[in-house]
């Protein structure tokens, strides 16, 4: 792995006692590194707060001309949520899927029209 | 000249009259029952928009009138009173005969009568000032509003969105949580997962305010979302999801789509139209952006319309295209209509197919070829299962027609000034469709013989100390092969006496005669006979069991009384299952071959009797009458010396009817004998034999009732 990218390995659960935390690990990574990727593979649970956070990361990073992205694999559980939820139009097991189509989160792209 | 598709529209328009004839004789019972009110509104409302697609325009300009009626009733402006029951039932019966009789010249005439009464009605219980329906007003989460923002509008009252209990509405459901919702305790995903189960739901996330990590707490709820949500649940269902969060959100709805089967086409509304009335954009901007050919979503976010705006509305637009698809396509599955005559085509096919199968078994059984036993057994099953299956597609259950004698109760309740309960059971009992059809005259004359007859007028029950209201009750039930409708009630039972007197002031019995309670009972299904001291025109001209008991044999079926006086009768109506395949026995005389339905047979028994001689038969100590059917259908040659005796209850009586042999139990397949044969009344139709020789049915009732004698059942 190149020590320009780095990767936060979430484990456990991404929610609101866990939140703030979750966002000091990724702020002082994307602090460090020009790249931190986000794996969600070992997350159980999200909730609002814990999107929020991945949202602000991103916003932080793309402030700081930085790059945060979601990579590795999506535990169902996690993509249904999202969906549910409506941060995505679809049920994305992948990383990379998710981090291209998760609403408002590249850019001011509208899904089609 | 009426084309398919106004041929399809009537039969369309008739079951949502009978529908519609339903919910308001329901509606009489539970006025304030606002499911029934919708019901008879929809009903309203899908004739008015199918009759002006068919070019039934009159039909459709006066529905609109009693539609707007039906409006200020579903709006809680106008109550449900029984004068507005009368006259919404006599409107439905307009709109009826217009359909049968679209040319009539009194057509447009009695329309403008009912628009006068439609118009007087509407006045009159608005000027009475009489309360409208009992609606509590619930508290709205529209005034949840945190910070004292007006809420978007509201299109109706409760009032409406109880009423739409069961329509299939599409929300745009406003959801903006305060940013203490979340340290609060609560999780609004729950929620949406909450909304997800009560229909098809989209939601789409605003994620606009969410900060910058390091300018961000992110235990703030900084989310908004708008949710489209299409369900038939009840606006305070979707209230009650946010119970909890009461002032901690700020909260909106928006009814943005009723899927209405009646309208014409597909209204989706576009993506500029959905933003102009959200007021997002003016419609002048929109205009501009479809100027420019492109996309009009990216083009109105280049134009610095928020992005999250045109988002939300595009899956508003996917949301409630995708919602419409779906419930159009499980309201298609659900069922489909097919032409009677097609049915009756694949059921003739598969009497065919049973026929062959029958030969087939034969020719197996008397030829014995090696492995195809086998093979023929398999394919009678498999046969036996078709048939059964095609049959069952005809079946109907007889709350179709049961429903259809709420109406005819309620007029004669009206009409006699007698209060009437109408009970139904088993009214999920099925019967052919055809069989069912025919059974409806029959009731009909029951029923009215119950009501007119049978049940006491107010006074004279409460001196009797009954219950001023009589009960009339209508049961279904299977029984073997064949479905029983009991027609009782709790009224006087029938007068003996009266009977008696009367039948042998007509010649119908000797003065002297020895007759039981029931012999007299049945005395009433002879021709012309009526105790009625008046002619009504309910009844009471004697027509009316003699008739029920020639149309029910016609169906192959019986009818027989029981009364007990001062308690009430019951009439029990034996109808068979079908009309297309009976089971039988098959009998021979000579070479010829005979069927008698096998529901009808109770035993066989050697006959040692000299038939040509003999009209009776001793049956374990009781005489029965014989019926020799070699002598009835002149079969010469030489008689077996040991004959057979099929001893049959013909439901008026037992008979035993003498054959050569008995041959056993055949499927039968019922073909008519065409017209040259509609004279002949002892055979009720024939049947193709395996070995492709025609067998007729007997018609049992007829051939006992010819020859003048059954033998009561003890």
């Amino acid at each position: 792995m190149s020590t320009k990218v780095k990767v936060v390995n979430i484990d456990g659960e991404i929610t609101l006692p866990h939140a703030e935390s979750v966002a000091q690990t990724i702020q002082k990574a994307l602090d460090e590194k020009p790249m931190v990727l986000l794996s969600l593979s070992q997350a159980r649970d999200i909730d609002l707060a814990g999107i929020q956070v991945i949202y602000a990361a991103r916003r932080y990073a793309q402030k700081k001309d930085r790059s945060f992205h979601i990579t590795g694999a999506v535990p169902e559980t996690i993509a249904r949520r999202l969906h549910q939820a409506g941060f995505s139009h679809g049920i994305y097991l992948d990383g990379r899927d998710l981090d291209a189509r998760l609403v408002e989160f590249g850019s001011s792209e509208v899904s089609h029209a | 000249m009426l084309d398919g598709f106004q041929e399809s529209f009537r039969e369309e328009a008739y079951e949502l009259l009978a529908n519609l004839e339903q919910s308001l004789l329901e509606l009489e019972d539970n006025p304030e029952d606002l499911d029934t009110i919708s019901a008879v509104f929809r009903s309203m409302h899908t004739i008015k928009g199918s009759a002006a697609m068919f070019g039934f325009d009159r039909i459709s300009e006066f529905t609109h009138h009693v539609e707007t009626m039906l409006d200020d009733v579903r709006n809680g402006r106008l109550p449900v009173t029984r004068s507005l029951i009368d006259l919404t039932l006599t409107c439905r019966d307009h709109i009826r005969h217009m359909l049968d009789e679209p040319e009539d010249d009194a057509n447009d005439s009695e329309s403008k009568r009912l628009i006068g009464l439609l118009t007087e009605e509407m006045e009159s219980t608005k000027n009475a000032g009489r309360e409208p329906l009992v609606i509590d007003q619930p508290i709205s989460t529209e005034d949840i509003g945190a910070d004292g923002e007006q809420p978007e509008a509201v299109p109706s009252s409760r009032a409406v969105d109880s009423n739409d209990a069961g329509v299939t509405k599409t929300w745009h459901i406003s959801f903006r949580p305060d940013p203490t919702l979340l340290v609060n305790g609560t999780n609004p995903l729950l929620l949406l997962a909450e909304l997800h189960e009560l229909g098809e739901c989209t939601a789409v996330a605003d994620t606009g305010s969410i900060g910058s990590l390091d300018e961000t707490d992110v235990t703030q709820a900084m989310v908004g979302w708008d949710i489209f949500l299409t369900t038939d649940q009840p606006r305070n269902a979707i209230e009650e999801v946010f119970l909890f969060v009461q002032g901690q959100c700020r909260l909106s709805f928006r009814l943005v789509d009723e899927i209405d089967f009646s309208d014409e086409e597909e209204h989706t509304k576009r993506l500029g139209q959905i933003l102009v009335e959200r007021g997002v954009v003016d419609a002048n901007v929109v205009e501009r952006a479809v100027s420019q050919q492109k996309r009009l979503g990216q083009v109105l976010v280049n134009e610095g319309v928020d992005a999250h705006e045109v988002e939300s509305a595009l899956q508003e637009q996917e949301h409630i295209r995708r919602a419409r698809q779906r419930v159009q396509t499980e309201a298609a599955a659900a069922s489909i209509r097919v032409q009677s005559e097609k049915l009756d085509d694949l059921v003739d096919l598969v009497g065919e197919l049973v026929t062959l199968q029958a030969r087939l078994s034969q020719t197996v059984d008397s030829d014995s070829i090696g492995g195809l036993q086998a093979i023929a057994e398999n394919f009678d099953r498999l046969i036996s299962e078709l048939r059964d299956h095609t049959m069952s597609i005809r079946m109907v259950p007889i709350s179709s027609t049961f429903s259809r004698f709420r109406r005819l109760v309620r007029d004669l309740s009206r009409e006699l000034g007698k209060e009437v309960d109408l009970i139904t059971e088993g009214g999920d009992t099925e019967l052919d469709k055809t069989v069912i059809e025919r059974l409806h005259d029959p009731l009909v004359h029951v029923i009215r013989n119950s009501v007119d007859h049978g049940l006491e007028n107010p006074g004279v029950r409460a001196a009797a100390g009954k219950s001023e209201t009589g009960t009339v009750s209508l049961i279904a039930r299977h029984v073997g092969a064949s479905v029983e409708v009991r027609v009782v009630d709790d009224g006087k039972g029938i007068d003996t006496e009266r009977v008696r007197a009367r039948a042998v002031e007509r010649g119908l019995i000797a003065k002297d005669a020895e007759l039981n309670d029931q012999e007299v009972a049945d005395l009433i299904f002879q021709p012309g006979f009526s105790t009625a001291e008046a002619v009504t025109t309910v009844s009471g001209r004697g027509v009316g069991m003699d008739v029920v008991r020639k149309e029910l044999e016609k169906i192959g079926g019986s009818v027989s009384i029981q009364s007990c006086q001062g308690e009430g009768t019951t009439i029990i109506m034996s109808i068979p299952l079908t009309l297309a395949i009976i089971d039988g026995l098959l009998v021979r005389i000579a070479s010829e071959r005979f069927v008698v339905p096998l529901s009808n047979v109770e035993e066989c028994i050697e006959y040692q009797g000299d038939s040509q001689k003999s009209e009776v038969v001793t049956v374990r100590g009781e005489l029965l009458p014989i019926v020799d059917l070699r002598r009835e259908f002149g079969i010469t040659g030489e008689r077996p010396d040991l004959e057979q005796a099929v001893v049959v209850d013909t439901g008026i009586g037992r008979v035993g009817f003498v054959v050569d042999a008995v041959i056993g139990d055949h499927q039968t397949v019922i073909k008519n004998l065409g017209r040259l044969y509609n004279g002949i009344e002892t055979v009720s139709g024939a049947t193709i034999l395996g070995d492709g020789s025609v067998a007729l049915i007997l018609d049992v009732q007829r051939l006992a009732i010819g020859k003048g004698h059954a033998a009561r059942r003890a």
